[in-house]
């Protein structure tokens, strides 16, 4: 049985004012599979975890999650495919200030169009160790039960693909460690696709598959 | 979206309740105003209503309209009784009702008048029957029921138009209760009502007993004083007559309304010139009362609108400032999968919640203001006035606040939904 490819990235060329971000980028992530995408600072990490999420639109090239064509599609399109096939973890950008973890997951669950009931976010929330957080605001949380609870947030809506910028970027060693862990055991026993994206050297003793990004975006696998 | 509103609310609590004081307090003013200049006007006019002219004793116009028609105010003296009979027997004049004022029951005030003033005021009897001869009263259902009265209670009125402790009693000439009129919602709620007769009889003044109906087609020198003395000899008036031997009959004001249009053009100009008495008008003092009363209820209004307007702009700076702070949270909505036009949702509904809660706590905060007056102001509860009565006026105020609040919110809306996803979340992750 030959692996069913949820991430499928050809040709990709982007520039910021004529300045090439992106140059003919290839990357291919089956199902199940988890990847770093290592490289320094300004090597195009961000603009191409922003172009799989549709979040900008590349200046050529293809993008296809899970079967369906992210690029050449409206906003619109590109907005609904993120909701349903992708989760997004940032490094600081975790959770929606005013609601409560639980809330945060509620809302993701609902905008996702997979509906959680609280059994469930609980569960998951104990999953990754914040189950005693769960009413907490976010501004009370430590940056690991921030970031854990993040991880939680962006699971909830059962995504194909998880992808992580800069997960572990603000943490100490234990904390590092102790997230890509737990990214690797959530993403397995969700069946999601892991992809994240780091200049964290530390990782690569996690995560063997190592898509290494050079600045000017080419990939050396 | 909204739960997501109310959240943001709740996270900064003391703008949000600032905000909404603002817009509370303008909204109760409005609410205030519009209701006592609302009520103010029907109920002049209702009490007006079928009165064309006001004939009384020459003073200020305005306090023979509000003493006579109102019942609010001091009257401006006394007219003779053959008044009654020289406006009677003018063609013009369809209708000349005679009011004695001078005494009071607990506060209500004693009016000698005929069974037409009940008709004309549309008055219906709730218990018992109209007043026929001299001590028999009708009285008002507010009397009724404040002074907790029946039928067949005998009562002695006190001199003057206010309850005071001081003032002297008219035990010789008790009255009794015969009637007990249906709520008006008018002026007769509040009303103690018995012939003309009564109310002389409570001064000792001597009178014949046809009452005001005797001088119809009389000449006015023809009133014979001390007629019929015998039939009210008690110990009281014997020394009541002596002091008042020269007093005559008199009456307070008379209601008139006219037969013909002919008799507005002539009638208070032949009063104001060729009598003792003054003719007003109500149409015309209660338009100038009200105008009077318009300026400052104007001025208030525009005060109310100003504090209002404040309220939105400071909803405007709030959200703005929000929606440059939160940033980062509403990339993070649009990455969990919210629309734009979600995303502009949460930022109106954020206004409209604000405004709308605001509109709410005003028009409870108003009203509460009300009834508090109302339960202090014996002005109010003289007028009748309803503190919980909710006018349409107030949806159009609920409305208009509404309508700040989606303006205010706007903007900042606008702005969220220009949002560039991916520079925000590049600058904020």
């Amino acid at each position: 049985m030959s692996a069913h490819p949820i991430l499928v990235v050809q040709e990709l060329e982007h520039r910021y004012d004529k300045r090439p971000v992106l140059c003919k980028l290839a990357l291919e992530l089956n199902e199940g599979e988890h990847h770093l995408l290592l490289g320094p600072s300004g090597s195009g990490k961000t603009t191409l975890i922003h172009a799989i999420s549709g979040l900008l639109e590349p200046d050529q090239g293809s993008i296809i999650i899970d079967g369906q064509p992210m690029t050449g599609q409206s906003a619109a399109t590109r907005d609904r495919l993120r909701r349903d096939k992708i989760g997004l973890i940032f490094q600081s950008l975790r959770l929606v200030s005013a609601l409560t973890v639980r809330d945060n997951l509620r809302l993701a669950s609902r905008l996702s169009g997979h509906p959680a009931n609280d059994d469930n976010i609980d569960a998951l929330l104990d999953q990754v160790g914040v189950g005693h957080r769960a009413s907490a605001k976010p501004r009370l949380l430590s940056q690991g039960e921030a970031q854990r609870a993040a991880i939680a947030r962006a699971l909830v809506g059962k995504p194909r693909l998880l992808i992580a910028d800069e997960p572990t970027s603000a943490l100490d060693d234990d904390n590092a460690r102790r997230v890509a862990s737990l990214l690797l055991e959530t993403a397995d026993r969700n069946g999601s696709t892991l992809l994240i994206a780091t200049h964290d050297e530390r990782l690569k003793a996690l995560i063997p598959r190592t898509v290494s990004l050079v600045p000017a975006g080419t990939t050396v696998q | 979206m909204i739960g997501l509103a109310l959240a943001y609310l709740r996270d900064r609590p003391l703008m949000t309740a600032l905000n909404i004081l603002l817009l509370a307090l303008a909204v109760a003013t409005l609410v205030m105003l519009l209701s006592v200049s609302t009520q103010l006007g029907e109920r002049f006019e209702r009490d007006a209503q079928g009165i064309d002219l006001v004939v009384g004793a020459k003073g200020s116009p305005l306090q023979l309209i509000l003493s006579s028609i109102y019942q609010m105010d001091t009257p401006t003296g006394n007219i003779p009784l053959e008044s009654v009979a020289l406006l009677r027997r003018d063609p013009s004049v369809r209708q000349a009702i005679p009011l004695a004022m001078g005494d009071n029951f607990r506060g209500y005030r004693i009016v000698g008048t005929e069974p037409s003033y009940l008709t004309l005021q549309n008055a219906k009897l709730a218990k018992g029957r109209m007043f026929g001869k001299a001590q028999e009263v009708v009285i008002g259902a507010r009397v009724a029921q404040e002074l907790g009265m029946d039928l067949g209670q005998r009562f002695v009125g006190s001199h003057g138009l206010v309850a005071d402790g001081a003032a002297g009693e008219h035990e010789h000439s008790p009255f009794t209760t015969v009637g007990i009129l249906a709520p008006t919602g008018s002026v007769m709620d509040r009303l103690i009502l018995t012939p003309v007769e009564s109310v002389w009889d409570a001064h000792g003044i001597d009178h014949d007993h046809h009452g005001t109906q005797a001088h119809e087609g009389e000449d006015t020198d023809h009133h014979e004083a001390g007629a019929h003395q015998d039939e009210h000899e008690h110990e009281h008036e014997a020394v009541s007559l002596t002091e008042h031997e020269e007093m005559k009959p008199e009456i307070t004001a008379l209601l008139v309304s006219y037969k013909s249009a002919f008799g507005a053009v002539r009638i208070p100009s032949m009063i104001n010139r060729q009598t003792n008495m003054q003719a007003a008008v109500p149409a015309i003092e209660t338009a100038r009362l009200l105008s009077l009363l318009g300026v400052g209820i104007d001025g208030a209004q525009l005060f109310a609108w100003l504090l209002a307007a404040t309220g939105g702009l400071s909803i405007f700076v709030a959200l703005l400032a929000a929606a440059s702070a939160r940033e980062g949270d509403l990339a993070l909505l649009r990455v969990m999968g919210a629309s734009r036009v979600q995303v502009l949702g949460t930022i109106v509904v954020e206004g409209l919640l604000i405004a709308a809660i605001g509109a709410i706590a005003g028009l409870v905060l108003g009203h509460g203001i009300l009834a508090l007056a109302r339960a202090n102001f014996a002005q109010l509860r003289d007028l009748g006035f309803d503190p919980l009565a909710l006018l349409p006026g107030e949806w159009g105020i609920v409305l208009a606040v509404l309508g700040i609040g989606f303006v205010a919110a706007i903007i900042p809306a606008i702005r969220v939904f220009r949002l560039d996803l991916a520079d925000t979340l590049s600058r904020s992750s």
